[in-house]
């Protein structure tokens, strides 16, 4: 990478926040490595492209929305470490409703998960999100709707689970 | 709090529980790009020409006068790196091997160098939460379990330091840290007087008392018997290095043009010292006397804090351990070997950590070194199980 000092300067400076957000897409830190490994591979082949035309942040984090619904399979062609973060924990004690709404993600359909990671993680509006995912705006705002009710599901379900025990 | 709202807070949340990313990830994305663009590469890479003689730049701020950087040393390049003898053999004395896990297949982590045969290791339950202590003798192979660590949920026990014939410790929640002790022949721990109101950073040992970062607040001291911490004159705001070295706190925000620690405070005598800055330089990060950084061509560097000194490196460190150390890693055709690298001397060791390019489903680590690691670096062997420690103060101390 040192042939591409810019290109190499961006991923060490981002990668963290780029696993970060491959983390709350994915829900799964070695989802979340590949994720952000193989759209900073694409991001590094269109590298000259993007850093004349495109913000680099945006153009990853567009592949990598993309790349999470698609039929993309994980490759684990490099094998990574997921151990755990060498730094302090900022606050380790989620609330019960929390560790409960971060469970019941992971029975969201992807494109259900990415608009509401996108939504309510990214801050995007439907527009912006139509964008990113390649979808109608009504499409984004039907899964919104669906993965929301969904949640209300689970975790009502969750709650009386509680409640019988 | 709606559904929604609750969403965005368990987002957020979760976001700083990802892993943090390892150096191998960036490998990976040059090896996919390699594929593609092997002769690419290796033409741009033949075209580097390093000019050899003395620049005179112009440096704005705090020094009146320009500084001559004189690039007197030579580069040290990947290839003269790659294939390098273990560390062990390079640097004898200095380093230490442990396993990495112990019969139960509980793993270890290491934790610090007591002596020059004992290193100490932990297990831990979750995340930071270490479970035991446990050392390893170099000399009799033997490893014996030092102490319990108690914690509690979302406590992080951490600031291990010998002192004397103990152990110390500190605990910490969000907000404050209790500090802790144990025999280090082996016993209970046992929780020390007093309450700390911060959470400490980069603790070290000064004669009698423990001194540590409480987040940008300053830095503060308290002796290592446990009482009331005091803070220390001159450290207000700081963030502490290396003591008696102190600089302004990190702040990721500052971006690429920032330079780390370029304004250094000795809380002992009241110095200021100011690195050397080359206009367009990125990434600077400097230590207590060395900096290094990627100038505006693309030139990794590594140099004196004055400006002197200055060779180019392998490749961009995240700055330099204990002043002088960096750990490239080094694409091979069949594996990715990681080494430590002395950009005073251009001696370099191999980590061994042999890591197959086709690794398949087995996972590794690589080391990420920093400014912040002063003392020693530490790495584990996968294939062997084992994990080596670098005692860096006894390589710098021996030259």
């Amino acid at each position: 990478m040192t042939s591409d000092p810019d290109f190499a300067a961006f991923a060490a400076e981002r990668a963290d926040a780029l696993l970060r957000y491959g983390y709350v897409l994915s829900g799964d830190p070695h989802d979340a490595a590949d994720l952000t490994q193989e759209a900073l591979a694409r991001l590094h082949r269109a590298w000259p492209r993007v850093r004349r035309k495109d913000d680099p942040e945006a153009y990853v984090r567009v592949v990598m929305a993309r790349l999470h619904i698609s039929v993309w399979r994980r490759r684990r062609r490099e094998s990574l470490s997921v151990d755990p973060p060498d730094r302090a924990w900022e606050d380790e004690r989620p609330s019960d409703r929390e560790q409960g709404l971060w469970r019941a993600l992971t029975v969201l359909p992807r494109k259900q998960r990415a608009v509401l990671v996108l939504r309510y993680y990214e801050d995007l509006t439907d527009a912006e999100i139509a964008r990113v995912l390649g979808i109608a705006r009504g499409t984004v705002r039907s899964h919104a709707s669906h993965g929301l009710a969904r949640l209300r599901t689970v975790i009502g379900d969750t709650a009386t689970d509680r409640s019988l025990r | 709090m709606t559904l929604e709202d609750d969403l965005r807070a368990t987002l957020a949340r979760a976001a700083t529980h990802a892993p943090v990313a390892p150096p191998g990830l960036l490998d990976g994305v040059a090896r996919r790009r390699r594929r593609r663009a092997r002769s690419r590469l290796l033409a741009s890479a033949a075209a580097v020409v390093l000019a050899a003689t003395g620049t005179v730049l112009a440096v704005r701020h705090e020094r009146p006068e320009p500084v001559v950087v004189t690039p007197s040393l030579p580069a040290i390049t990947q290839e003269q790196v790659a294939g390098s003898p273990p560390v062990e053999e390079v640097w004898p004395g200095a380093v230490q091997i442990a396993p990495a896990s112990l019969k139960n297949g509980k793993r270890l982590r290491p934790l610090l160098i007591a002596d020059d045969h004992t290193t100490l290791l932990t297990t831990w339950s979750s995340h930071e939460r270490a479970g035991a202590v446990y050392a390893y003798d170099q000399r009799t192979r033997e490893l014996r379990q030092v102490t319990l660590v108690p914690s509690r949920k979302g406590e992080i026990a951490d600031g291990f330091v010998v002192a004397g014939d103990r152990l110390v410790w500190h605990v910490k929640t969000d907000t404050s840290a209790t500090l802790w002790r144990a025999p280090l022949a082996g016993g209970t721990a046992e929780r020390l007087p007093g309450t700390l109101p911060h959470v400490p950073w980069a603790t070290d040992l000064v004669r009698d008392r423990l001194v540590y970062s409480a987040g940008d607040i300053g830095v503060f001291s308290v002796p290592v018997t446990g009482g009331p911490p005091a803070p220390v004159p001159g450290g207000e705001g700081l963030h502490l290095l290396e003591w008696p070295w102190a600089g302004d706190p990190f702040r990721p925000s500052d971006g690429e043009k920032d330079v780390r620690f370029r304004r250094l405070v000795n809380l002992e005598t009241g110095e200021v010292r100011h690195a050397a800055l080359t206009p367009g330089d990125r990434y600077v990060v400097c230590g207590v006397s060395t900096c290094s950084g990627l100038h505006a061509d693309g030139r990794p560097y590594a140099r004196a804090r004055d400006g002197s000194g200055e060779r180019q490196v392998p490749d961009l460190p995240q700055g330099l351990a204990a002043d002088r150390f960096m750990a490239p890693t080094v694409t091979g055709r069949d594996e990715v070997e990681q080494y430590v690298v002395d950009v005073v001397t251009g001696r370099s060791g191999s980590l061994e950590l042999n890591v197959p390019l086709d690794g398949g489903e087995r996972s590794f680590t690589t080391m990420g070194v920093t400014v912040d690691d002063r003392d020693m670096l530490s790495a584990h062997r996968t294939g062997d199980d084992t994990l080596v420690f670098i005692d860096l103060k006894r390589i710098t101390s021996g030259s």
